[in-house]
């Protein structure tokens, strides 16, 4: 691993959507745009745990999407080892779509579910020109890798638990062999004692496999935890980044606070609310506030 | 000992589902008490039967679920058994609900101000302008700006915040004895939930109302609850006092889920988990229900069916919990 910088890079990526108004309104050009990614730039080293933190509509999945290319940025690039994703040849394209590979939050509607577990990932398979006994083989591991019992294999989807269902996701990500993998949300549909059991299944691939993982979650204590480095998203731009106990323990921006503040920490949080009547974020203005005097 | 009848006192409840053939208990036998004004959290994992337990006080449970035994008595009357008309009469009245997905609970053709006075009409005697200013006054204690514009508004219009806020405010409109909310700030942003947080606890300590606040964060129970009460596999496992739960919690999977709540703090390396799943409803329980996933469990745990262990304002259904 001697190139570490410029593994995978964003550059002053934006992304707009034409708010939808009147029909004669969009003949005239005139419609209203917002910026769901408002000039982002990362640089994502191999081999790292990246957390992207931000809470919902701050424009964290639209640049999920952006990084697998699943949507086209309207300006800016994606770079991955050194070249410009936007323009790969038909090839290249393909090895690109194998090695960045997503893990969606709602596993309920990222899996089919009239397939079977062990077609959901022959299907992978068969993407990588893998079948027959090989693939046999290689089904077999992948479930051993996110520790789960070949019986499942046998199963559909809505048959496992949320949890099980969210390995299913990553062993379909893993058959692809990735060196990137992208988790939305990875958790947030789980139980807080099922959570930590995704996350250090994602924390132990890094580790084993050397595979970069971009972690996007609204909640700070769980990327402080596993990332190595982490950026804090709000309305479409990057406010904070740094590494997590920089960011925890020195925020600079005033976002970042609000959103350390807002985490409820048990009885200390009960005593700052009893201590203070009502609770010092309260006071805050928070960006739903702000989005409703904008409406005003 | 108590020295009056709580507001609500559950005994001995079990709610079941139809499986096939045969009924199958998913609430197995819960003991609860909620005293007027008190705030009480209810915590556990997808499928302890916390949320059924809280459906089955205004009757309002899933289809095919029913109570198989047990009593809810609240304010003197049993609801178990209570003819309809006299249940609808309580319901929204006396006892209000606050849900997860406000989205569905609201009416969307209709401005969010006129459902509010639709329900204080129906359930109180309150004229028309009486009506109005006080709606007007409840969406400012919920944190609402500009209550008299926002009462027109339609509930798409709203945020998630503000429509956990409305649905608040049209809740506690009727000046109900107890409030229901079950997870209300589940699908809300981390600073969201923060806010409406403050506004139940604003709205517990100004109007006196008691709260069943339904909840997988025990983080966030302690932050408003006086008392919690542990479910798990359809039994509440453990039941104290807010800070003698986080100071002193008896029960091993009390202890595990405390571990589990992710923190802001230093620690780093890999997060605590409580390995395995919970039982499956339809699966025979021998011993603890707790046993196969728990760190401290012994060959006891899992064949016979653990004591109920008591002191005073705290109880543990486990066998080493003295």
């Amino acid at each position: 691993m001697a190139k570490t910088e410029g593994f995978f890079e964003l550059q002053d990526i934006r992304k707009e959507y034409a708010l939808r108004r009147g029909l004669l309104q969009r003949l005239r050009g005139g419609a209203p745009r917002v910026a769901a990614v408002d000039g982002v730039s990362l640089s994502i080293e191999r081999g790292a745990i990246f957390g992207l933190v931000g809470e919902s509509g701050c424009g964290k999945s639209t640049l999920a999407q952006i990084i697998v290319r699943l949507i086209e940025p309207t300006a800016g690039k994606v770079v991955y080892r050194g070249a410009d994703v936007a323009r790969l040849k038909a090839e290249e394209q393909r090895t690109f779509r194998h090695a960045v590979q997503m893990v969606f939050q709602d596993t309920g509607s990222s899996l089919n579910p009239r397939k079977r577990i062990r077609r959901v990932l022959a299907e992978a398979l068969a993407a990588r020109s893998v079948t027959g006994a090989a693939a046999e083989g290689e089904i077999a591991s992948l479930m051993h890798q996110v520790g789960l019992d070949a019986m499942l294999l046998r199963r559909f989807p809505h048959e496992l638990s949320g949890g099980q269902r969210q390995r299913v996701g990553i062993a379909r990500a893993l058959a692809m062999k990735p060196e990137v993998l992208v988790a939305d949300e990875p958790v947030s549909a789980l139980d807080v004692s099922l959570q930590g059991q995704i996350i250090n299944l994602l924390s132990d691939l890094n580790r084993e496999l050397g595979l970069t993982i971009i972690l996007i979650s609204h909640d700070l204590a769980v990327v402080a935890r596993v990332c190595t480095q982490i950026a804090v998203m709000n309305a479409g731009k990057i406010v904070e980044r740094g590494a997590p106990r920089q960011v925890l323990f020195h925020p600079t921006d005033p976002y970042t606070r609000m959103l350390i503040a807002s985490v409820p920490r048990g009885l200390a949080g009960r005593s700052r609310r009893q201590g203070l009547g009502p609770a010092a974020v309260d006071g805050a203005a928070a960006p739903e506030d702000e989005r409703q005097a904008a409406a005003d | 000992m108590m020295p009056a009848d709580p507001l609500l006192r559950i005994d001995g409840l079990h709610i079941s589902f139809k499986a096939g053939q045969q009924w199958r208990d998913v609430v197995r036998g819960v003991d609860l008490r909620v005293a007027a004004g008190e705030v009480v959290g209810l915590v556990g994992e997808s499928g302890s039967g916390k949320s059924l337990t809280a459906l089955s006080i205004p009757q309002v449970l899933p289809p095919g679920a029913r109570i198989s035994s047990g009593r809810i008595v609240f304010d003197g009357t049993d609801l178990v058994g209570l003819p309809r008309k006299a249940m609808n009469e309580r319901r929204g009245r006396d006892i209000a609900m606050i849900f997860q997905d406000p989205l569905t609970a609201l009416n969307p053709v209709i401005p969010v101000g006129r459902q509010i006075y639709d329900s204080m009409r129906t359930h109180q005697a309150i004229g028309h302008k009486a009506a109005l200013a006080r709606i007007e006054e409840l969406l400012a204690l919920v944190g609402i700006r500009h209550p008299r514009e926002r009462m027109r508004a339609y509930p798409h219009e709203l945020s998630g915040g503000m429509r956990q806020r409305v649905m608040t405010a049209l809740a506690v409109s009727s000046n109900p004895k107890l409030l229901i909310a079950d997870e209300p700030t589940t699908a809300l942003d981390v600073t969201v939930q923060a806010q409406v947080i403050g506004m139940l606890d604003r709205i517990r300590r100004e109007l006196g109302i008691a709260v069943l606040f339904i909840s997988h964060n025990l983080d966030l129970i302690a932050e408003i609850c006086d008392r919690v009460c542990v479910m798990y596999a359809g039994k509440v496992v453990e039941s104290s006092s807010v800070e003698s739960v986080f100071a002193a919690p008896r029960h091993p999977y009390t202890r595990q889920l405390l571990r589990c709540i992710p923190r802001l703090d230093a620690d780093t390396g890999p997060m605590p988990t409580i390995p395995g799943l919970p039982p499956r409803f339809d699966s025979d329980l021998v011993g603890c229900p707790f046993a196969p996933r728990c760190d401290e469990a012994s060959d006891r745990c899992r064949t016979s069916e653990p004591p109920t262990w008591r002191e005073p304002g705290h109880l543990a259904v486990c066998w080493d919990a003295a």
